[in-house]
């Protein structure tokens, strides 16, 4: 009896979604709003993951990659997205603040439970205020593996199994449109992947890569990483904003 | 731990799907444009925007009619979930009864679990003539897993019968998970089942009314190690939409549950289960 109620639920649910098939391709949430500031704290760390058939020791390993200023890419890419039709103002503000605002609880259910520190940190860490919105690009978190290792911001993982060696890289973010004078939260959404197709799955947008990227030392100065990582990032905002609403259709 | 299990999997947001990604996809190229999913629109629901799976399969088991019993059934069921996309992958084996995670440090995690056991009706077994039914028993308790790598999962279940049974039941079973390739993946471990009196007597004992019913001598079955046994699983993503998985599950009763006189001579210690399914995912983006 409970099997068959799910289903029927379900299937409901399905020719709702088709019944809203065309409805609303462009959104209303800042139809009002003139002057925007973005904000974006999601690159100033990237980690490599070990996953599958891995050592007793397998820790992450992580590097800064502050200097490949892909945080200034990111707030480039969606002011372009929302110009003309907003006028974006640059604001400064404090990125670590930003870049640490959620630490994940070892109780999932907290998480869900938490008053939103972004809500305050616009108000306390970013200048100017008083514009009429705040778009903030923050790190999101998605689980990979079969123990559900916890990976967040950018990063990659590198997994192994018996027969052969896979590496994507991966950029897990939110974005918040925050309202510039109550600082109550318009709307948010965190990226979801491009499609079904990536070997590597994640809540998140990921890409696979040579995995022979990750095993040199020095990350940090991998243009090839920096270019894969730039390049997932320019296909899934563009998605990201649509899925706001924020820019329509095309 | 020989016992039916509720295979419906209904798990929103935060759910478990069984999905790794077949070798070929690999060969992507950076510069293939991906196949877009369908698109709906939903605005009275915002928060549903973003990328969905929808996986829906079938699964049979041959497993035996009841715990002790030598003769098995066939059984079907479900497979049905629905969460957001890429949002889990991790390592579920046949044995783990359905349970939400509350705690989650590093490797360890920890939270309730549910389970049921059907009603075991006498009339359905010539084997049981004269012993009576036993009605379902619903369970709940807790669970326990560790993760120390990627590769193992020790877990403990501890569960609280009402209604056939009202014992205590425990299983613990570690699991060594072995990635062939991304689209294949084997699994498998030792596995150890406790349950004390409450939990034994219904299903083995045979009071002194069942025994001049039955023609079994009477039995007092007391708790203690209940099974001891293996298990395997086999899971291949067949493409990105299709999974198939297959799983044997072998126990030995142990203590009164192997010495009670129905299984020692209408039943078996030997207990096998063995279940066979595929299922099919497909992404829907809700904008």
């Amino acid at each position: 009896m409970k099997q068959t109620r799910i289903h029927w639920s379900a299937a409901a649910l399905l020719v709702l979604m088709s019944g809203c098939a065309t409805v609303d391709p462009v959104s209303t949430k800042l139809q009002s709003a003139k002057t925007v500031g973005i904000i974006s704290a999601i690159a100033d760390d990237f980690t490599v993951t070990p996953a599958g058939l891995t050592g007793l020791d397998s820790a992450d390993r992580t590097v800064s990659i502050a200097s490949w200023g892909i945080d200034e890419f990111v707030v480039g890419r969606i002011g372009a997205a929302l110009t003309p039709r907003l006028q974006i103002q640059d604001v400064t503000y404090q990125r670590a603040s930003f870049a640490h605002h959620e630490p994940a609880s070892a109780l999932p259910v907290i998480d869900r439970l938490r008053d939103i520190p972004v809500k305050t940190l616009v108000r306390t860490e970013v200048s100017p205020q008083g514009l009429d919105a705040y778009v903030i690009v923050t790190k999101a978190s998605s689980r990979y593996g079969s123990r559900g290792h916890t990976v967040s911001g950018l990063g990659a993982i590198d997994d192994r199994t018996v027969m052969a060696h896979y590496a994507a890289v991966y950029a897990l973010y939110t974005i918040w449109v925050i309202d510039g004078r109550s600082y109550e939260v318009i709307d948010k959404k965190s990226a979801s992947p491009l499609d079904n197709a990536e070997i590597i799955r994640l809540s998140g947008p990921s890409h696979t890569i040579n995995p022979a990227l990750l095993s040199r030392t020095d990350l940090a100065a991998s243009e090839q990483i920096r270019v894969a990582l730039s390049d997932l990032l320019m296909k899934s905002l563009e998605v990201t904003l649509r899925d706001l609403r924020l820019v329509g259709r095309p | 731990m020989l016992k039916s299990k509720m295979v419906l999997e209904l798990v929103v947001a935060s759910g478990v799907v069984w999905t790794l990604q077949s070798g070929a996809v690999a060969a992507q190229s950076a510069d293939t444009v991906p196949t877009a999913p369908p698109s709906f629109a939903l605005p009275f629901w915002p928060w549903a925007s973003g990328l969905w799976t929808v996986t829906v399969g079938a699964q049979a088991a041959l497993k035996p009619g009841f715990e002790g019993a030598k003769q098995y059934n066939v059984g079907a069921s479900p497979i049905f979930s629905f969460h957001r996309a890429g949002s889990a992958d991790q390592f579920r084996s046949p044995i783990d009864s359905p349970s939400i995670t509350l705690l989650d440090i590093g490797g360890f995690r920890a939270g309730p679990v549910v389970s049921f056991v059907p009603a075991r009706i006498a009339s359905q077994y010539q084997a049981l003539n004269g012993l009576g039914d036993v009605n379902a028993t619903y369970e709940v308790g807790g669970f326990v897993e560790y993760f120390p790598v990627d590769w193992v999962r020790a877990r403990v279940e501890v569960r609280r019968g009402f209604g056939g049974s009202d014992g205590v039941f425990a299983d613990a079973s570690t699991d060594f998970i072995v990635p062939l390739w991304q689209s294949l993946t084997w699994s498998g471990g030792p596995r150890l089942s406790l349950a004390n009196d409450a939990a034994t007597a219904p299903y083995f004992g045979i009071n002194a009314a069942q025994s001049l019913a039955s023609g079994l001598p009477t039995f007092d079955a007391k708790g203690g190690l209940h099974a001891a046994g293996a298990g395997s699983q086999w899971r291949y993503q067949v493409t990105p939409q299709w999974e198939a998985h297959a799983f044997i599950e072998y126990d030995r009763l142990l203590g009164d549950a192997a010495a009670s006189p129905l299984t020692k001579q209408q039943g078996s210690a030997n207990q096998v289960r063995v279940g066979l399914g595929a299922s099919y995912s497909f992404d829907f983006r809700v904008q």
